[in-house]
């Protein structure tokens, strides 16, 4: 396969200039993750050290095998969210390799407000459980949280997506014969008692570890019983009498040595047969991403820049290169996987969505991965267009990807407005994983459009009711719709709600694919199909 | 079948003509006969071209090929233009717009000289900004819109000086 050649000068002043804003940005985002990840009040950390008990990451770090890779998901999840009183939503995801097998970790987080769960908390578990679901991983929870957070409880508990689907998952995990472990070291009341009774292995800590549907205090509330937490739900009371739990541990070290092995013993996954060669470096710089993107949104730049840092040798066989050269397609190997690419290289014309829809169809038809670098203001408007049918073009494209087989993965490198987010698989169109780049905007349109939108429709309202025209209100509205789109157009924002699986530095990008598309492949593939394509 | 190739900063153009009796080729248009190519080993070949005898060494490492002639190593590449992509009619004077927009900033002035690769022009078009950017070297003879002009589709954004107006 053919090497890609750079076209970027890295001593132009652009590059420079590029090169200093994202790298900025990506330190921003460490320094962001390292205090959602570490920073916790001296009362927590003290709380916990006298509990016996260990902060959630060491405990994650004792678990996972060592030096082997650990992708974290959604580390900035809730960070614009509870003013900032639930970092990383109070829980960790991630996979990671524990006694040689992947696996999804889902960890409370204790030393934070005692784990309680938050609404994003519970989006996050059931987002991970959803991965968990779709790549066949098996998951380890981590258990120790003070329950669902009450002031909050409607936004939690009562929806298709909230508490309920935690337990939901777990079902239809087991079913599908996907391993569960949970290890418990905390607290699992109410609905978070489930955790460990739905999965196949529960280990329990002695004197810290409990698990009932109601605590103490519910109890003596309800019924009038005087009981402690010991002889409720203890580690005796559940590995002896009840058979909740299985396996008894005198402390966590020891509850993470059993829960190691107890891994060590599940089979080892049958992984689909993809393409594999022997993997090679990119022939550029991975950090040389950090030059090519422009510190405006608007400005365009060729994605092949990226494919060329990301991609095994920086090699890429480019599909259709002549035809719909706003959409790159091509193929390319990454870790040694091969896949399928469909990115950006400006907007989606008739001839670009066909394309896409093709090589997408193409991917399906070849067991290929599809990995889709998002840069894009949408569909190309216009008379002109609409009657070559740029509607109905776009509609194919979104079909063929919706109805895709193969695993896909999606990164926003910039932009994402407007219903291209939809043929390039957005959000709800399941990516297996899809990430962030610091620099990332999301919206239905940019938001000078949308505020211009809102503030002819008011100048609208306002003649038609024959109102004196103010223009200090129009533009009010102009104002106050932008300040609203900029925060909300932000990557910090779209992690915060959990529309997307993390924020990654880009110059992790190839690894992080690297691991999703592993973990990917623990799950057959299905058969291909289509609904009706408009023709 | 044509090959590019491109040895110690310098690129030829190779095309293969015959391979039997003997290989002809055709560098740049100049035609070359290589005759008894016989190997020794994998790397290792006994060559005539154009009655000359060599041998010569070559091995790959990678994308790049080490040959050995005549007491002298190069290192070849065999550069690739698919990769490249580049699809512009380079002989062209005037550059148009494949989608209606707007001008945004002129990067240049009428009259200046410009190399392959130079950004003339920022246009805007479905909120996107896109350098136009000179395909050939040349002098810019007309720049047809002003910043914040709307143009339609397939508008002469920019007239270059046809190449054979140099004097």
């Amino acid at each position: 396969m053919p090497r890609l050649r750079s076209n970027l000068n890295t001593n132009s002043d652009e590059f420079r200039e590029n090169y200093t804003h994202n790298r900025a940005l990506a330190m921003a985002l460490h320094e962001k993750q390292e205090r959602a990840r570490v920073q916790r009040p001296d009362r927590d950390i003290q709380r916990l050290a006298k509990q016996g008990k260990m902060m959630p990451r060491e405990r994650i770090e004792k678990l996972l095998d060592p030096a082997t890779p650990f992708l974290e998901l959604s580390s900035l999840a809730a960070n614009m969210a509870y003013d900032g009183n639930s970092p990383g939503a109070s829980c960790i995801t991630g996979i990671g390799i524990v006694s040689g097998r992947e696996v999804m970790l889902h960890a409370d987080d204790s030393s934070v407000k005692g784990g309680a769960w938050y609404p994003l908390t519970v989006k996050k578990i059931v987002r991970c459980l959803d991965i968990a679901i779709e790549n066949r991983l098996p998951v380890v929870h981590l258990c120790d949280s003070a329950g669902g957070f009450l002031p909050l409880q409607s936004e939690l508990f009562p929806d298709k997506h909230m508490a309920g689907r935690i337990f939901r998952n777990q079902a239809i995990l087991s079913r599908l014969g996907v391993k569960q472990l949970s290890l418990v070291f905390g607290h699992c009341t109410a609905g978070g008692a489930y955790i460990p009774a739905l999965s196949d292995y529960a280990v329990i800590v002695r004197g810290t570890g409990a698990v009932f549907l109601a605590g103490p205090p519910l109890v003596k509330a309800a019924t009038g019983e005087d009981v402690s937490v010991d002889e409720l739900g203890g580690a005796d009371l559940h590995t002896q009498i009840s058979g909740t739990c299985d396996y008894p541990a005198s402390s966590e070290d020891q509850a993470i040595a059993i829960g190691r092995e107890i891994v060590a013993q599940w089979e080892h996954p049958k992984k689909w047969a993809i393409q594999q060669q022997t993997s090679e470096p990119p022939a550029y710089e991975p950090d040389e991403i950090y030059g090519i993107i422009p510190s405006n949104i608007k400005k365009q730049f060729d994605m092949r820049e990226i494919i060329a840092r990301i991609t095994d040798g920086s090699r890429f066989h480019e599909y259709q290169p002549a035809y719909g050269t706003t959409l790159v397609c091509g193929f390319a190997d990454l870790w040694g996987y091969k896949i399928g690419i469909v990115a950006n290289n400006g907007v989606l014309f008739n001839d670009s969505a066909l394309k896409g829809a093709h090589f997408i169809e193409l991917c399906n038809q070849n067991n290929t991965p599809l990995v889709f670098l998002q840069n894009i203001t949408g569909y190309m408007v216009g008379r002109e267009y609409e009657a070559q049918g740029i509607t109905k073009d776009g509609a194919k494209m979104i079909m063929a990807q919706a109805c895709s087989h193969v695993p896909k993965f999606t990164i926003m490198c910039h932009g994402s407005f407007g219903a291209g987010n939809y043929g390039m698989c957005g959000r709800a169109y399941d990516a297996r994983l899809l990430f962030t780049w610091p620099n990332h905007q999301i919206g239905v349109m940019g938001g000078e459009q949308a505020a211009q939108t809102l503030a002819e429709v008011k100048l609208r309202q306002l003649q038609r009711n024959e109102q004196a025209v103010d223009q200090q209100v129009i533009d009010g509205v102009y104002a106050e719709t932008l300040e609203a789109y900029q925060e909300q157009v932000t990557a910090e924002y779209s992690t915060s709600e959990i529309w997307d699986d993390g924020i990654l530095d880009p110059v992790d990008t190839r690894n992080a694919l690297g691991i999703a598309i592993s973990a990917s492949l623990n799950a057959p593939l299905t058969e291909s199909g289509y609904g009706v394509f408009r023709f | 079948m044509s090959i590019k190739l491109s040895t110690m900063g310098q690129s030829y153009e190779l095309e293969i003509r015959a391979r039997r009796p003997s290989l002809v080729c055709a560098i740049d248009s100049r035609e070359v006969t290589i005759a008894e190519a016989h190997a020794l080993s994998d790397e290792c070949n006994f060559i005539t071209v154009d009655g000359q005898h060599f041998q010569v060494w070559r091995v790959l490492d990678g994308d790049t090929v080490w040959v050995h002639i005549g007491g002298r190593v190069f290192t070849v590449d065999v550069s690739n233009d698919m990769a490249q992509s580049n699809l512009n009619d380079e002989s062209g004077n005037e550059i148009r717009s494949d989608m209606p927009g707007m001008v945004v900033e002129i990067h240049t002035s009428e009259g200046a000289t410009v190399a392959p690769g130079d950004a003339i022009l920022t246009i805007e078009s479905m909120k996107m900004q896109i350098i136009v950017h000179a395909p050939r070297a040349g002098k810019i003879d007309r720049i047809h819109f002003q910043t914040n002009t709307a143009f339609e589709k397939g508008a002469v954004l920019v007239s270059l000086e046809s190449s054979t107006d140099k004097n």
